[in-house]
C-alpha cells in the first residue's frame, strides 16, 4: 500500500505532470468516443486536402500506364519521436502497395529505418499474397540504403533516376535529404507529392513538390486514403487543437489582465 | 494467439514507460529502466535488418550482372572492410583513417550539393505570382540580408528586424505547427497503444 | 468474404462493418474471389485473376447482353478452312510450341473482359440462368491438359479439342475466332478501308501505342509546375554557388574583421570564463560530418576555451558520426596544448545509442550507458577526469551541439525535464528557428547558430582568431541566393510581358 500512496504523492507533487495527465486523459476519452463512432460508421466531415486526392488518382493513373510509383518513407526511426511520422509514410506505402499488388504492378519503397523497412516488406508481402501474387513478391522492392539521413537521399535520388517512374511520393520525417531526392525526381519529370511535419523540411518540401501536405495533415493520410478508423483520431486531434486555441486565449486574456501572476 | 501475444506485449511495455514518465517511483523506474534498454538493444537491432537488406539487393544485383554491378561490388567490399576494422579495432588508427579520409568528405560531400539544389529551389520557390509569395519573397530577403556576416556593420537596424521575424511569425507559425505534430503523434501512438490500428504486426 | 482494408480481417460478404475491429466496410473494401482468393476492389465483378464471378448472378448480365447488339463488334468468324489456311501461313513453330493453357486462359480473359464491358453498358435488370453460358464452358476450359506432353502440330491444334471446349460460348462472342487462332495470326481486316480511315487507325494505335514522357502521363493527374529552369540557367546557378565558395581565395577572408559578437555569444563565453578550475562541462556532439562544415569551427573555438579554462570535458554523441567528430576536434586541441591530455582532462565516451531512450538512461548512470569509453575502453570509474561524475545532474554546464532539432528537443524533453541543468544549445542555422521557442521559455540557456559564430566567440573569448576562414563564402553564397531571387522574378515579369503582348 505504501508505495502507491508513495506514488501517488509523487505524481501531485509536480503541477507539470498533473497538467500533462489532465491533457492525455482527455485526449484518451475523445479518442476512445470519436473512434468508436467513426467504427459504428458514423462519418466526420472531412476538408479536401488536394495532395491525398491526387495519391488516389496517381495510383489509378499508375495502374493504367504501368509505370510504377516511388513512395519515400524518410528517415524516421522507431522508437524515436518521429516514429508517427514514419508510420504515415507506412501508411501511404501500404495504400499503394496494395493496389499495385491487386494488378501485379511494380512498387518502391525506400526508408533509412531497419524496422520500418521489415513492417513495409510484411505490408508488400501480404498485398501480394492477398492478390494472388505471392510467387511477384520481390525483396529489391524495398530499399534501405543507411540509417543516415543523406545516404538515405543518396541512394533514393539515384533509385529514381534509374528507373523511370509516374510519381514521387516523400511521406514521413525529411529534413534537408528530401529536397535532394526533390531535385533529382524534377530532372526527371516525375509527378511530386508529400509533406512533412518537421518545420525545418516543410520550406523546402513546398519549394519542390507539386502538392505539399503541412504539420497535422500527414497524419491524416490513413482517414484520407483506406482506414476509415483513423477518422476518429483525427476527430481528436481537431477537438484537441480546438480546445488548445480557446486555452491559448483565455491564458492571453487572464495574463494581460493579472490573473496568472 | 499470435497476434494477441506482440500486441498485449507492447501495450504493457507502452503503459509501463508512460506511467513512469507520469510517477517517478524508484521501483517503477527499474522496470521502466529495463525496458528502454531493451528499446535500445532493438534500435540497434534495426540497424542490422537493414544491412541484410541492402547486401542483399547489391548481392542481387552483383550476382545477376544488372547495371549497376561495379558499384554493388564497391558498396559491399566497403562495407565489409569497415564493418571488420569497426568491431575488431574499435577507436584504432585505422578507424580514425577510415572516418578521417573516406567518411568524413563523402558526407562533407554530399551536404555541400544541397547548397547546389537549394539555389535551383529557391529560383521556383521565389517566383512572385501572389501577394502570399510576395510576403515570403520580402521576408526570405530580409532574412538572408541579416544572416551576412557583416549584416550588422551594414545597419544595426538589421539584426532587429531578424529577430523579430524569427521570433514573432516564424515562432508562433512553428509553434502550431510543432502543437499540430505533437497531436499527431499522440493520435499515433494511442492507435497503436488501444489496438485500433494493428496493420503492421 | 469482404477483408477490411484497415485491419485485413475477412468477414462475410454481407457484412457491414468489420468483424474485428468495426470499421465500416462501405468503402475501400476488396472481395476475395471464391475460386482463388485472390482480393479484387470492390467494384469489381469478375475476378482479375482467374475471371471468377466475383458477386453471385453477375454473369447474369450476359443474358441481358445478348439482348443487345454485339455483332459489330465481332470480327467475322472465319470457316475452318480459312482458319487452317491461316495457320499453315502463320509461323509454324510458334503455334506448336504454344501450349493448351495459355489459349484456355486467353479464351477466359476475353469471356471476362467482353463480359464487363457489356455488364457496363447495359442496366442490371431480372436474370436468369447464366452459368450455362458461361460457368460450364470455363469449367470444361480448365479441365483441358494444362502442359501438352510434345509440342503440338498445327493440324490438331484446329479441330476437335478447341471447338468441343469452346462449344457454349458459339454466336455469343468471338471468343472461339480468337482462341482457335494462332498467335501471331491477324485477325482479318475488312475488305474495303477508305484511306482516311485507315489513316485514323494507324493514328489511334499510334497513340494507343506510344509510351508518352512522363511530364504527359502525370498531367492527366495533376497539374504540374512549369519546368522554370532550363539546362543551361541550371548550370549558370550552380556556377555562381561554385565562385561563392571559391571567394575567401580571392578576398582573404576580409569580412570577418567587420564581425561583431551578438548577446548570446558574449554570454556564452562569459558564462565559460566563470567556470571554476576543475569543474565540468558535458558536450554532445549531435551533428554529423554532413555538417561539421558549418558546426564544427565554433566546436573547435568553445573547446580551446574550456581548454584554456582548465575545465574538465566529458564528450558524447548521440550521432554515430558524432563520436568520430569529437575525437578529431581534441586530437587537434591536444595537439596544441602538450598539458591537455586524454583521461585527465578530457574524455570520449562514444556513442549512445537509441535516441529518446538512451538520453534517459544519463539521469541514472552514466555508467550504465557507457559501459567502456570510446578511446581506451576502461570502465568510466577508471577514468581520473570522471571522478565525482556518475550522471548528468553532476556537470556544472551540458553544451550541446547539433544539425537536427530533434536531438536537442529530445535533450530537454528526456533529459532536462527528469533532472534540471543549465544546457547550452549551439547549432545549424537551418535549425535555429525551431528551438526559439525552448529559448524563449527559458528550456535552453544560450541557443547560438553556429554558421559564423565561431569568429565571434573568439572575439568574445579574448582568444586568438583561427577560425575566420569563411565568413566571405558565406556571405557571397547569401548574395548568390539574392541574385537568384531577383533573376527569377525578371524572367517572370519578362515571360508575363511576352504573354500579353502575344495576347494581344
Amino acid at each position: 500500500m505504501q508505495p502507491l500512496i508513495d506514488a501517488i504523492e509523487s505524481l501531485l507533487s509536480s503541477s507539470l505532470n498533473i497538467t500533462a495527465l489532465a491533457v492525455l486523459s482527455l485526449f484518451c476519452l475523445l479518442f476512445v468516443v470519436f473512434t468508436g463512432r467513426a467504427k459504428r460508421g458514423r462519418r466526420f466531415p472531412v476538408r479536401a486536402i488536394p495532395a491525398y486526392k491526387s495519391i488516389h488518382q496517381l495510383v489509378s493513373r499508375s495502374l493504367e500506364s504501368g509505370q510504377p510509383i516511388h513512395v519515400g518513407m524518410g528517415s524516421g526511426r522507431v522508437g524515436t519521436e518521429a516514429m508517427s511520422e514514419a508510420l504515415m509514410g507506412l501508411t501511404v506505402f501500404d495504400y499503394v502497395a496494395r493496389h499495385a499488388a491487386a494488378y501485379d504492378q511494380a512498387v518502391l519503397g525506400t526508408t533509412a529505418d531497419g524496422t520500418i523497412l521489415s513492417a513495409a516488406q510484411g505490408v508488400l508481402q501480404r498485398a501480394r499474397e492477398e492478390a494472388g501474387f505471392a510467387e511477384r513478391y520481390a525483396g529489391n522492392e524495398l530499399r534501405f540504403y543507411g540509417p543516415d539521413p543523406l545516404v538515405y537521399a543518396a541512394g533514393t535520388a539515384g533509385a529514381i533516376t534509374r528507373d523511370q517512374h509516374l510519381a514521387n511520393i516523400l511521406v514521413g520525417r525529411f529534413g534537408h535529404e528530401g529536397l535532394w531526392i526533390g531535385e533529382a525526381a524534377q530532372g526527371q519529370d516525375m509527378v511530386q507529392l508529400g509533406g512533412a511535419a518537421a518545420p525545418g523540411a516543410i520550406a523546402l518540401m513546398q519549394a519542390t513538390l507539386d502538392e505539399c501536405v503541412i504539420g497535422e495533415e500527414v497524419f491524416a493520410a490513413g482517414a484520407y486514403l483506406h482506414r476509415r478508423s483513423h477518422l476518429g483520431s483525427l476527430a481528436t486531434q481537431d477537438t484537441m487543437r480546438i480546445l488548445a486555441i480557446l486555452a491559448i486565449i483565455a491564458s492571453v486574456v487572464m495574463a494581460s489582465l493579472g490573473y496568472l501572476g | 494467439m499470435k497476434k494477441i501475444l506482440p500486441m498485449a506485449a507492447a501495450i504493457l511495455c507502452g503503459l509501463f514507460v508512460l506511467t513512469d514518465f507520469f510517477v517517478p517511483h524508484p521501483s517503477i523506474g527499474a522496470v521502466a529502466a529495463v525496458l528502454v534498454e531493451g528499446a535500445t538493444i532493438l534500435a540497434a537491432f534495426a540497424l542490422f535488418l537493414g544491412v541484410v537488406n541492402l547486401l542483399s539487393v547489391h548481392g542481387r544485383r552483383v550476382a545477376r550482372e544488372a547495371r549497376g554491378r561495379g558499384l554493388g561490388v564497391v558498396l559491399i567490399a566497403s562495407l565489409l572492410a569497415t564493418l571488420a576494422i569497426g568491431v575488431a579495432l574499435p577507436g584504432s588508427a585505422a578507424l580514425n583513417w577510415v572516418f578521417d579520409y573516406v567518411y568524413y568528405p563523402l558526407q562533407a560531400t554530399m551536404a555541400a550539393l544541397l547548397a547546389f539544389f537549394v539555389v535551383s529551389a529557391a529560383y521556383r520557390a521565389f517566383r512572385v505570382r501572389t501577394a502570399q509569395a510576395a510576403i515570403m519573397l520580402v521576408s526570405s530577403l530580409l532574412v538572408i540580408a541579416t544572416q551576412l556576416p557583416f549584416g550588422q556593420a551594414i545597419s544595426p537596424y538589421l539584426p532587429i528586424a531578424r529577430d523579430w521575424i524569427l521570433t514573432v511569425p516564424v515562432t508562433a507559425g512553428m509553434r502550431g505547427i510543432v502543437l499540430g505534430t505533437a497531436l499527431g503523434t499522440m493520435a499515433t501512438a494511442l492507435r497503436i497503444l488501444l489496438t485500433v490500428d494493428r496493420p503492421y504486426v | 468474404m469482404i477483408v477490411c482494408a484497415a485491419c485485413n480481417h475477412r468477414n462475410p460478404s454481407d457484412a457491414l462493418v468489420c468483424e474485428a475491429c468495426g470499421g465500416s466496410l462501405e468503402h475501400f473494401v476488396y472481395r476475395a474471389c471464391p475460386s482463388c482468393g485472390a482480393l479484387n476492389p470492390a467494384e469489381n465483378v469478375f475476378c482479375h485473376r482467374c475471371f471468377d464471378d466475383l458477386v453471385p448472378g453477375s454473369a447474369e448480365t450476359i443474358v441481358e447482353a445478348s439482348d443487345i447488339p454485339v455483332e459489330s463488334f465481332v470480327p467475322s468468324e472465319p470457316s475452318v478452312t480459312d482458319r487452317e489456311e491461316a495457320v499453315r501461313e502463320a509461323a509454324a513453330p510458334t503455334v506448336g510450341e504454344r501450349p493448351t493453357s495459355d489459349l484456355t486462359l486467353e479464351a477466359d480473359a476475353e469471356v471476362a473482359t467482353t463480359a464487363e464491358v457489356v455488364s457496363e453498358e447495359t442496366e442490371p435488370g431480372p436474370l436468369a440462368e447464366p452459368q450455362q453460358l458461361v460457368g460450364e464452358p470455363i469449367e470444361r476450359l480448365e479441365a483441358a491438359p494444362s502442359e501438352p506432353e510434345a509440342p503440338m502440330q498445327p493440324s490438331e491444334l484446329i479441330p476437335e479439342a478447341e471447338e468441343d471446349v469452346l462449344e457454349g460460348l458459339e454466336g455469343l462472342v468471338p471468343i472461339a475466332a480468337a482462341a482457335t487462332q494462332a498467335h501471331a495470326f491477324a485477325l482479318p481486316v475488312p475488305p474495303s478501308v477508305s484511306e482516311t480511315e485507315q489513316h485514323d487507325a494507324e493514328l489511334f494505335h499510334s497513340i494507343a501505342s506510344e509510351r508518352g514522357p512522363l511530364r504527359d502521363a502525370a498531367r492527366v493527374v495533376i497539374p504540374r509546375r512549369a519546368r522554370l529552369l532550363s539546362r543551361r540557367g541550371r548550370a549558370l546557378l550552380y556556377l555562381l554557388v561554385l565562385l561563392a565558395a571559391l571567394t575567401p581565395v580571392f578576398t582573404g577572408d576580409r569580412t570577418s574583421l567587420l564581425l561583431r559578437p551578438r548577446d548570446s555569444v558574449t554570454s556564452l563565453a562569459r558564462d565559460i570564463q566563470s567556470l571554476p578550475t576543475g569543474s565540468a562541462v558535458l558536450i554532445s556532439f549531435d551533428y554529423g560530418p554532413a555538417y561539421a562544415g558549418e558546426v564544427d569551427p565554433l566546436a573547435l573555438a568553445v573547446g580551446r576555451h574550456l581548454a584554456a579554462s582548465q575545465v574538465r570535458v566529458v564528450a558524447m554523441s548521440t550521432d554515430p558520426g558524432g563520436v568520430g567528430l569529437a575525437e578529431h576536434l581534441y586530437r587537434t586541441i591536444a595537439g596544441e596544448m602538450p598539458d591537455y591530455r586524454y583521461g585527465e582532462s578530457y574524455a570520449i565516451l562514444g556513442y549512445l545509442p537509441g535516441p529518446e531512450a538512451g538520453l534517459r538512461t544519463l539521469c541514472t548512470s552514466l555508467g550504465k550507458a557507457f559501459k567502456v569509453d570510446y578511446v581506451q575502453r576502461r570502465t568510466l570509474s577508471e577514468l581520473p577526469v570522471m571522478k565525482d561524475l556518475t550522471s548528468v545532474q553532476d556537470f556544472d554546464q551540458v553544451i550541446v551541439f547539433a544539425d537536427d532539432s530533434r536531438s536537442v528537443r529530445s535533450w530537454i524533453e528526456q533529459v532536462q525535464s527528469q533532472c534540471n541543468f543549465s544546457l547550452h544549445a549551439l547549432v545549424t542555422a537551418a535549425i535555429e528557428p525551431m528551438l526559439l521557442p525552448y529559448q524563449q521559455s527559458g528550456q535552453l540557456s544560450t541557443l547560438i547558430a553556429a554558421a559564423h559564430s565561431a569568429g565571434e566567440y573568439e572575439k568574445a573569448s579574448g582568444m586568438e582568431e583561427p577560425s575566420l576562414h569563411w565568413t566571405d563564402a558565406y556571405g557571397a553564397f547569401c548574395l548568390v541566393l539574392l541574385v537568384t531571387a531577383i533573376a527569377t522574378n525578371v524572367a517572370y515579369l519578362r515571360t508575363r510581358a511576352r504573354q500579353r503582348s502575344h495576347g494581344q
